[in-house]
């Protein structure tokens, strides 16, 4: 079923549209990620790399890596204080962007990845990941945009997951587009 | 463009719906007190801790929910009181009571799984096993046995002891943790 949802996101995402003009841009982001009902790990930071590619109007795939570094998390037993080093995630994925707007930017998106939970004395985890969010964007200049986002994501472990929430301001360069 | 704007609202739902109910999830800690000083001699007597999940609210909620392991560790100060170098080794037994007392009797139980260690510790010497470190030291099959406890009734025993003989030692401020993976 995970598949399934894959390749349709692909399909969605890489729809040929021969009228419309390609566009490829590169954007770095960064912010604070807090984990959602996890006690073995303290809010983080996120950073990551974006490669959005403009395929169609209204919509865009955005190839993305992502590094986030939980915080620690201290807990008291007994009247003594155990420190428990926060996990790190690292994400590979695809992002589809639906576009609103001009040099306002409103767009919600939806993505799948493979993500890699590392954590001390813990085995890794390789695993399914989604998320999904609101992005807002402004480009005071051509070429350059200025993006907020909000976002949801989980790690599928099995029939459980981690869950993060994500808040990443980030700058957008547009490499180039044709015709 | 009104089909776009449903389109993937109505994906991300989908992805969610289609792999099954992992959204309603998390990682809960779980946390019981071994007693305030277990005292260890392999000549004369072991003491071991029986363990009892049950009694711990956190767990008793999410007993049923319970999928997996997320995290453990086993806390306190350990102190090497023999005159030789020790290796601190801990095993779990499916019984928690009645509690073996003896070497002998802890070595002839053969439902023993080795849970955790070796912790090296000098002759004489105290370390206090912090969370990372002591994650570090569960043994693979000692994790998949306590993952089959914490998944069924929830009790068993744990022995800390010398992995050769003779061997004394003491723990101080035991505290056994599990971090559980629930999820409806």
């Amino acid at each position: 079923m995970r598949q399934r949802t894959f390749i349709a996101l692909l399909a969605l995402a890489l729809v040929p549209a021969p009228a419309a003009a390609v566009g490829v841009g590169l954007g770095v982001y960064g912010g604070p990620s807090f984990p959602i009902v996890q006690d073995n790990a303290g809010n983080g930071g996120q950073f990551g790399i974006r490669v959005p590619v403009n395929v169609i109007p209204l919509l865009s795939a955005e190839p993305f890596f992502a590094k986030s570094s939980l915080g620690d998390k201290e807990e008291t037993f007994g009247g003594v204080t155990y420190k428990r080093s926060g996990p790190d995630v690292t994400t590979f994925g695809l992002n589809a962007i639906l576009n609103f707007g001009g040099p306002f930017q409103f767009y919600p998106f939806v993505g799948i990845g493979s993500s890699k939970i590392e954590q001390s004395g813990a085995e890794d985890l390789t695993e399914t990941s989604y998320d999904f969010g609101l992005g807002f964007g402004i480009s005071p200049i051509p070429k350059l945009s200025i993006q907020l986002r909000g976002e949801f994501s989980a790690i599928v472990t099995g029939d459980t997951s981690r869950k993060f929430g994500n808040l990443t301001a980030g700058v957008s360069y547009a490499l180039f587009s044709v015709p | 463009m009104k089909n776009l704007r449903l389109l993937l609202p109505s994906l991300a739902l989908a992805a969610l719906t289609a792999s099954g109910c992992w959204l309603v999830s998390g990682q809960f800690l779980v946390s019981f007190d071994l007693p305030p000083s277990l005292v260890v001699n392999s000549a004369t007597t072991i003491a071991g801790a029986s363990i009892n999940l049950n009694t711990i609210s956190d767990y008793k909620d999410h007993k049923s929910d319970l999928k997996d392991l997320a995290d453990c560790a086993l806390l306190g100060k350990f102190t090497n009181t023999g005159s030789g170098s020790l290796d601190v080794v801990v095993y779990l037994t499916p019984a928690a009571t009645p509690l073996l007392t003896t070497k002998s009797a802890l070595d002839a139980d053969g439902t023993k799984i080795h849970l955790w260690g070796p912790l090296k510790l000098a002759a004489g010497a105290s370390r206090s096993v912090g969370w990372d470190e002591s994650a570090k030291l569960f043994t693979k099959a000692g994790k998949a046995a306590l993952v089959q406890q914490v998944k069924g009734d929830g009790q068993f025993a744990i022995y800390a002891v010398g992995a050769t003989a003779p061997y004394s030692l003491t723990l101080e401020k035991g505290v056994a943790v599990v971090v559980i993976d629930a999820g409806k």
